[in-house]
C-alpha cells in the first residue's frame, strides 16, 4: 500500500497540472468565499465603532378585533450593537387631560443592530381615539 | 453507483472528473449530516450576529490550515502533494458555505432586509462544522482510506485530536447549557468531571493503540500512553474549549473559577471528540 501510494505520488509530481479543471474551480470558489468572509469580518470588526442600541418604536397599523384592538408596531434598532429582551411600553393618553387611559407592553426577544422587528400591543380601547405613546424601556446585552 | 477506478488509464480525465463529482456529492452529504444539530441551534444563529467580528474572523483564519491538515490525513478524495490538499481544503470550505447558506435560507434565517454583515457572520459560523464534515465524509461513507495509516505520525495524531475536539465542542459551545451546567457544579463535581473525561479519553486512546491484538508500537504500556497521548490530548481539548468559549464571547467578564468550570464542562465533549477522532477517522 505504501509503495503504491508513493509511486502514485511521484508519478503525479511529474504531471502536476493533471489536477482536473473542476477541482481548481471548486477550490477557487472556496477560496473566494473564505477570504471574502474573513475580509468582511475583519473590516467590520475594525471599522464598526460600538454604539449602544438606539431603539425607535412606531405604530403603523391599528386593527379592530373581537376583544378590542391591536396596534402593530415597528421596533427599529439604529445603534451598532444588538439588544436582547427589549421591553416596550405603550400608553394611551387622553390628549386633553394628559392622563394615561390604558397601558400595554411587549418584549422583543432579539433585535440585531440596524434591524427591524414587528410586534403588537392589545388595547381594549381604540388607540385611534387617543394619543399612543410608545417607548423602549430597557434591554439586555446578548 | 459505477466505480470508475478500473477504467482509469484510458479515460483518465473523464473518470477523474466523475470520481471528483462523486466525492463532492459525498462531501455535501457529510457537511449536512455533521452540521444538522448546529444548524438547528438558535444560539448559533444569534452568535453569527452578536459574536465579536474579529474573533469570528480569527476562527475562520485558523480553520483553513486545519482543513489542509485534515485533507492531508483523510480528505474527501485521494490527494497528491500539498497543492492538492490546499485545493481540497478550499473546496471543503465552498461545500460548507454553500450548505450553510442553503439550509439557513430554508429555515428562514436568511431573509431580505438583513444586513450583509449579519448574513456573512451567520453563514461563516455555520460553515465551520460543515467544511470539517465535508472532509470527514470520505472516512465516514467512503470505501475506507489508506492515507491515514501511512501519513499520520505523532503530530498527525494531535491534529486529528484537535479537529475532533473542535468538532464536538463546536456543536455544544454556543448553547446556554454550558453556562447552566457550570453554574450548578461544585468543586467536587469539577474534579470528578476532569477524572471521568480523562478516563474516557484514555479508554479511546488505549483502544486505538491496541486495535489489533498487538500494540502498534513495541513496549507500549498503558502508563506511557497516558502520559504521551491522554494527558496532552486532554490539554489540547481544554485549550480548544477555552478558545471556542472566547470566540463566542462566553468568557467575557467571568471570574477565574466559573471560567475554569465552563472550560472543563466544554472540555468533556471536546476530550471525547479528540479521543474518538483517532478511532473514527
Amino acid at each position: 500500500m505504501t509503495a503504491k501510494s508513493s509511486s502514485d505520488r511521484s508519478k503525479n509530481k511529474e504531471d502536476a497540472p493533471k489536477i482536473p479543471m473542476i477541482e481548481w474551480v471548486v477550490g477557487a470558489l472556496g477560496l473566494a468565499l473564505v477570504s471574502g468572509a474573513i475580509g468582511l469580518l475583519i473590516y467590520e470588526g475594525l471599522s464598526a465603532a460600538p454604539s449602544p442600541p438606539d431603539i425607535h418604536v412606531s405604530a403603523h397599523t391599528v386593527s379592530t378585533q373581537r376583544n378590542g384592538h391591536v396596534a402593530l408596531i415597528n421596533v427599529y434598532n439604529q445603534g451598532g450593537e444588538p439588544a436582547s429582551r427589549v421591553a416596550i411600553s405603550g400608553d394611551l393618553v387622553e390628549p386633553s387631560q394628559q392622563g394615561v387611559v390604558e397601558s400595554a407592553s411587549t418584549e422583543i426577544e432579539f433585535l440585531p443592530a440596524k434591524s427591524q422587528r414587528e410586534a403588537g400591543m392589545f388595547f381594549t380601547r381604540d388607540p385611534k381615539s387617543f394619543e399612543l405613546r410608545l417607548r423602549a424601556l430597557g434591554y439586555e446585552k446578548p | 453507483m459505477p466505480k470508475s477506478s478500473t477504467g482509469r488509464p484510458q479515460t483518465r480525465d473523464r473518470s477523474d472528473t466523475h470520481e471528483y463529482l462523486v466525492a463532492l456529492a459525498r462531501a455535501f452529504g457529510g457537511a449536512v449530516i455533521f452540521s444538522i444539530p448546529i444548524f438547528m441551534t438558535a444560539e448559533m444563529w444569534e452568535l453569527g450576529v452578536t459574536a465579536a467580528r474579529l474573533r469570528l474572523g480569527l476562527l475562520m483564519i485558523l480553520l483553513v490550515p486545519l482543513l489542509v491538515g485534515l485533507s492531508h490525513l483523510c480528505g474527501f478524495e485521494k490527494t497528491f502533494g500539498w497543492l492538492d490538499d490546499v485545493i481540497d481544503a478550499f473546496a471543503a470550505c465552498a461545500v460548507g458555505f454553500i450548505t450553510a447558506s442553503v439550509v439557513l435560507l430554508l429555515f428562514g434565517e436568511l431573509h431580505a432586509g438583513m444586513r450583509w454583515d449579519d448574513v456573512v457572520g451567520k453563514v461563516a459560523l455555520q460553515a465551520v462544522p460543515g467544511s470539517i464534515g465535508a472532509l470527514l465524509a470520505q472516512s465516514e461513507f467512503g470505501q475506507g482510506n489508506a492515507q491515514r495509516v501511512d501519513r499520520s505520525g505523532h503530530r498527525g495524531e494531535f491534529l486529528l485530536m484537535l479537529i475532533g475536539a473542535l468538532f464536538l465542542a463546536l456543536s455544544v459551545a454556543p448553547t446556554e447549557e454550558i453556562i447552566i451546567i457550570a453554574q450548578q457544579m461544585s468543586t467536587v463535581h469539577v474534579l470528578a468531571l476532569i477524572t471521568v473525561s480523562l478516563m474516557i479519553m484514555h479508554a479511546f486512546v488505549y483502544a486505538v493503540e491496541f486495535r489489533g491484538s498487538e500494540p502498534i508500537e513495541e513496549g507500549t504500556t498503558s502508563r506511557s500512553l497516558f502520559l504521551r497521548y491522554t494527558i496532552p490530548g486532554y490539554a489540547l481539548a481544554l485549550l480548544t474549549s477555552l478558545f471556542l468559549l472566547w470566540t463566542f464571547c462566553r468568557t467575557d467578564g467571568l471570574a477565574i473559577q466559573p471560567l475554569v468550570t465552563s472550560m472543563v464542562v466544554l472540555g468533556f465533549p471536546a476530550s471525547i471528540g479528540a479521543a474518538a477522532a483517532r478511532l473514527i477517522i
